[in-house]
């Protein structure tokens, strides 16, 4: 057989196109693969750091305005301020969820409080967090560092009252 | 040998090799996301449960303390009015003089008609009050765990959810609620934790209002604030538990969170059991040495969230350890898959000892 006979049995064999063609898709397919994972994942992150700022904000606006003497301060100095104990308390109260993941790096939480701290008024509560993605040798989503900052916002009444703690010594 | 040739050479399910891996590890992935958020959400609703029953029981309470009030404004003026009449007769007769015996006769004779009635109706709303600061905590109590049982078990979150405040319950109270258990504020009669706490309140020697008679404080009214109450202290506490015998979706959702990461499994655990805390105070600015005065005269009693402290330890512990004591047991019962959770950092695992484990104050510093 000359090569030009060669060549026309080649081309005109249908044998190996499903494997070829197969090949040339699976890249874009494992991509959009790999894609729904890393998003199925980040959002079910998502909804823990929303869940956590949410029990973050259940808890300071019972914290904050609540009794020293139960944050080792009896003279009521940090009171409606997130520092010492209460704000060791609120952040603990955020991690109990977002402990839940250890793709979510805890030393890096922040939380952030802001309010009139009145009664009747609301008491707003931001929370953020590195994550660490599932798919990191892959650069979707989350870029080549493969971390992504995530942070949620929550929204309470406080619950302060007017009346004055006594202060012990 | 064929049949090995025409394997090789047939194409058919090509695609199934590659798509079926993949349709089953998102399939995965849908249910470890729904497992996470059934999880979460089951938490969430119960943690809902239990702070909507402590705050609607402390809102009752403190509605009842403001009853109390008007009544006692009513009864303070029901007393006042006899003075204030024979007030009025004297002056009349010191201006019109001797011109005014018709007019005094007249009036004596209407006032003769009036004190009794007025007494009466003093009688009246002093058996009002008393009644009122008997079964307030009662209702409000039963009511909170009613209205709340209901809505969140047909929400599918919580089997029941309790409240129990200091005022509690008597001991009268508990055994009619015994004996009528069609009535829609009994507590819901197979979970554990409402016997013993209803058993511990009617032995505290608590189940009122905290309103003391006010003779003994030498008020011109019926009911005066107990001393023992005060802005802050244990007595005006209100508590409760949410729980939930079976989570139903727990064994799926936690097969379903360790499916993706069966070497790394997030530790939602669904707890089964919340609790939250509510108070009553009285709406002052001010210490409480100033604000105790006005207490039972005036209308701003009013009930905030509190952080849940078990409620232990208090200036009066032959009152607050018998509730303590049950409250104890019976939390302890119901929270043991919280604290058996094993969260990994240690920040929240002294959340949890702090909020489950550990009395929550020391001496006295409960009730200041």
């Amino acid at each position: 057989m000359t090569r030009r006979g060669a060549c026309a049995v080649l081309r005109r064999d249908q044998r190996g196109v499903l494997l070829l063609e197969a090949f040339i898709a699976f890249v874009p397919v494992m991509l959009l693969f790999t894609a729904l994972c890393q998003t199925c994942d980040l959002f079910a992150h998502q909804f823990i750091v929303q869940r956590a700022a949410a029990a973050a904000a259940r808890a300071a606006v019972v914290i904050l305005p609540d009794d020293g003497a139960r944050y080792d301060d009896p003279a009521q100095s940090s009171l409606n301020k997130l520092e010492g104990e209460r704000k060791r308390a609120v952040e603990a109260a955020a991690l109990s969820l977002l402990g839940a993941s250890r793709q979510l790096a805890l030393d890096t939480s922040q939380v952030a409080v802001r309010g009139r701290f009145q009664p009747g008024t609301r008491t707003d509560v931001e929370l953020s967090v590195d994550y660490t993605c599932l798919m990191r040798g892959v650069p979707l989503l989350c870029g080549r560092s493969g971390k992504l900052r995530l942070s949620a916002a929550a929204r309470l009444t406080y619950q302060g009252a007017r009346y004055l703690y006594p202060e012990r010594s | 040998m064929l049949r090995c040739t025409r394997l090789r050479r047939d194409e058919r399910g090509m695609i199934l090799v590659v798509a079926l891996p993949m349709a089953v590890i998102l399939a995965a992935c849908t249910f470890y996301l729904l497992s996470v958020g059934a999880a979460v959400v089951h938490r969430e609703r119960l943690q809902d449960a239990a702070d909507a029953t402590a705050f609607d029981s402390a809102v009752l309470h403190a509605r009842a303390m403001n009853a109390e009030v008007a009544l006692n404004l009513l009864s303070a003026t029901l007393g006042a009015l006899p003075a204030a009449l024979r007030g009025v007769e004297g002056l009349g007769a010191a201006a019109l003089g001797g011109d005014a015996r018709a007019l005094l006769t007249l009036a004596r004779s209407g006032e003769r008609e009036l004190v009794p009635r007025m007494q009466a109706a003093a009688n009246i709303v002093r058996d009002t009050q008393l009644a009122l600061r008997d079964l307030a905590p009662l209702i409000a109590n039963g009511e909170a765990t009613r209205r709340n049982t209901a809505f969140y078990r047909a929400q599918a979150a919580a089997d029941g959810s309790i409240a129990l405040s200091y005022a509690g319950l008597s001991a009268r109270d508990q055994s009619q609620l015994r004996a009528n258990p069609g009535k829609p504020w009994l507590l819901a009669p197979r979970t554990p934790l409402p016997a013993k706490a209803l058993d511990a309140a009617s032995s505290s020697g608590a189940g009122r209002l905290p309103l003391i008679a006010a003779e003994a404080a030498n008020l011109p009214a019926s009911l005066a604030l107990s001393p023992d109450a005060e802005n802050g202290n244990a007595i005006l506490q209100v508590w409760a538990v949410a729980r939930r015998e079976r989570f139903a979706a727990a064994s799926w959702a936690e097969r379903g969170i360790g499916l993706l990461r069966p070497d790394r499994p997030l530790r939602i655990t669904a707890k089964n059991a919340a609790f939250a805390q509510a108070e009553l105070y009285f709406d002052c600015a001010d210490s409480w040495s100033r604000c105790a005065a006005n207490a039972a005269w005036s209308p701003r009693w009013t009930a905030r969230m509190r952080r849940f402290e078990r409620p232990d330890g208090s200036s009066d512990p032959a009152r607050t350890r018998r509730i303590a004591r049950a409250f104890t047991s019976a939390s302890d019962a119901l929270d043991r898959p919280l604290r058996t959770a094993g969260h990994r950092d240690a920040r929240a695992r002294d959340y949890v000892r702090t909020a489950y484990d550990s009395p929550p104050c020391g001496a006295n510093a409960c009730l200041h």
